[in-house]
């Protein structure tokens, strides 16, 4: 009765009644609508009863009031301009929903970039995520010794390498000696280094082998430099060399 | 030049260093395979790497790998005491000092062309997966760990003598389809030692379903399933898969290793049982144990011929020739899908 004798007293009052009462709940709109689609069954049960005889009720639209006093019409009709201000609005009803407000704080494209930067860290699950080493000095080193390795050992016969740059996944490791390991398959103190080239490069049947490569590129290099003919003759085809070998085995 | 080592010896020096290390060297992967082609460096040459094959000539032979009659007999050969070290019968117990993987060298690391495997590179190359149980060697196989900060990880290296399927991955088999996740019905896991390297490839979101029927070897797969959570060790008859059908649930992948005539029957059977549509059975065929008297080949294209008729689809087929004789490993897959990729 309370609610019925409000509406009346306010239409006295002011005769645009229902702009009126729009305008009441205007400031509090964005937060009203949300409770709206379940309340009307909730509110039949209400303690606070509410006045449905009148006009409106008669149109399939009456007047209720909430707990704060705040009259207004059911179903609700918003005002247009509010409607259509709210259509944009960001924070809706959906919004409340949203458990985790997904904020998207830089543009697709840039999000894209970021997700494979973070993909390009590792291998992937299938590798069971192995990471992208940093490429410092001591691995680089490392592993151009091992794209190079056919070199140290001429009768070592490796793979044929299956990329010319660099890894870019890959760990670096030592293999666990176990103490049932016999002597041979284990590296006594003196020969443990940090990186493969330090192995290397304490192994003194790699430097010999060095060594002699070494001095094997320089006497070809004599051949071919500025003088040579002046102090070594000619240069002697395969072939000629042959035969020179051939003779001086006759005699 | 700070190389005391270097101005001590001489050249004699050297040699005499050379000689120690060939008689460590030599073992390389085969352990006890009746020493390898010979030339002094033959073990560290050997290896893995493609290239290393021929190092292995000629030394395959020697009665020395025995163990290999029946299904009932383990495959390992295993000394009494179930010791963890013995493969095939090596009298050496399996471990001859590995050339380019001795203990305390540095190697590294790098993904293999299949998932859930991994290359390490040394001096030579090896096959190695992700150790699960981090600390523990399940049969006396080299461990490469690596500190990165994080706790540690660790690398078992894969042996393509002992495993049927490394050494059809080494002879380049396009796919496995064993990768991590896959679940899989290992028919014939004898002592558990691929076992334990398909767990390591599958991974914790994985299974693997170790059917043996042999208590003995049954009895050291036990042992590997306890450390391993996602292994599921069945000691049954592959031939009667009703028997552990309530043990078994969908899988993706069959390796079978069973090598028993009726090979492909049996995974027919279990096919039937458990493989899902579109699941692929990789076989691993002794062409000595279905028909000893014919030609592998033909035994190879009989059997394919046998799955054929059981709704499989053959997809690949290598052979695993440095590895072992007369042996072949087929990929096929199970009634595939239409439209969809095998």
């Amino acid at each position: 009765m309370s609610a019925l004798y409000y509406k009346k007293l306010r239409e006295k009052q002011n005769p645009g009644a229902l702009s009126s009462s729009d305008s009441d709940s205007e400031d509090e709109t964005p937060r009203k609508p949300v409770q709206k689609p379940s309340e009307p069954e909730s509110f039949d049960d209400d303690l606070f009863v509410i006045d449905r005889v009148g006009k409106e009720a008669e149109e399939g639209r009456f007047e209720t009031i909430d707990l704060a006093g705040t009259t207004y019409f059911e179903p609700y009709e918003m005002d247009k301009d509010l409607k259509e201000l709210l259509d944009k609005a960001v924070v809706g009803p959906e919004k409340e929903k949203d458990f985790q407000p997904q904020a998207r704080l830089m543009g697709r494209r840039a999000a894209a970039r970021a997700r494979k930067a973070e993909r390009e860290k590792t291998k992937g699950s299938a590798w069971f995520n192995l990471p992208a080493t940093e490429l410092t000095d001591e691995h680089k080193r490392d592993l151009e010794f091992l794209q190079m390795r056919s070199t140290l050992d001429p009768l070592a016969h490796y793979k044929r390498n299956d990329r010319s740059v660099l890894p870019k996944y890959f760990q670096v490791g030592r293999v666990v000696d176990a103490p049932e390991d016999w002597y041979s398959s284990r590296m006594v103190k003196k020969e443990r280094k940090k990186t493969m080239v330090d192995e290397i490069l304490h192994n003194e049947e790699s430097l010999s082998k060095a060594k002699k490569k070494y001095a094997e590129i320089r006497q070809k290099e004599q051949t071919k430099r500025r003088g040579a003919f002046q102090r070594f003759g000619s240069r002697k085809s395969h072939k000629q060399q042959r035969e020179a070998k051939m003779k001086n085995k006759k005699k | 030049m700070g190389r005391p080592e270097f101005n001590r010896g001489g050249g004699g020096g050297f040699r005499g260093g050379r000689g120690g290390d060939r008689g460590g060297g030599r073992g390389g992967f085969g352990g006890g395979r009746g020493g390898f082609g010979g030339g002094d460096r033959g073990g560290s040459r050997g290896g893995f790497g493609g290239g290393g094959r021929g190092g292995f000539r000629g030394g395959r032979g020697g009665g020395d790998r025995g163990g290999f009659g029946g299904r009932g007999s383990p495959r390992g050969g295993f000394g009494g005491r179930g010791s963890p070290r013995g493969g095939r019968g090596s009298p050496r117990g399996g471990r001859g000092g590995a050339g380019g993987m001795r203990g305390g060298k540095t190697v590294v690391v790098e993904p293999h062309r299949l998932g859930g495997v991994f290359i390490v590179k040394g001096k030579e190359d090896a096959l190695a997966t992700k150790n699960m149980v981090v600390g523990e060697s399940v049969y006396g196989e080299k461990r490469v760990s690596v500190d990165d900060g994080t706790g540690s990880i660790e690398y078992r290296v894969w042996n393509p003598f002992r495993s049927k399927l490394a050494a059809s991955i080494m002879g380049g088999l396009e796919d496995t389809h064993i990768k991590p996740g896959t679940k899989l019905l290992y028919l014939g896991a004898a002592s558990g030692t691929t076992v334990s390297h398909c767990s390591d490839v599958v991974g914790p979101e994985g299974i693997v379903y170790a059917v043996e029927f042999s208590h003995r070897s049954g009895r050291d797969l036990l042992g590997v399933a306890k450390k391993r959570p996602n292994v599921v060790p069945i000691v049954e008859d592959a031939r009667h898969p009703h028997k552990y059908r309530m043990l078994v649930g969908m899988v993706d992948v069959i390796f079978s290793d069973v090598a028993q005539p009726d090979q492909a029957r049996i995974v027919a059977l279990n096919a039937q049982n458990f493989l899902r549509n579109g699941g692929h059975a990789v076989i691993s065929i002794k062409a000595n144990c279905i028909d000893s008297t014919a030609e592998p080949e033909a035994v190879f294209a009989g059997e394919v011929n046998k799955l054929k008729e059981e709704k499989f689809k053959p997809l690949e087929q290598v052979t695993l020739e440095p590895y072992e004789r007369d042996h072949a490993v087929v990929v096929a897959v199970y009634r595939p899908v239409k439209g969809k990729k095998v």
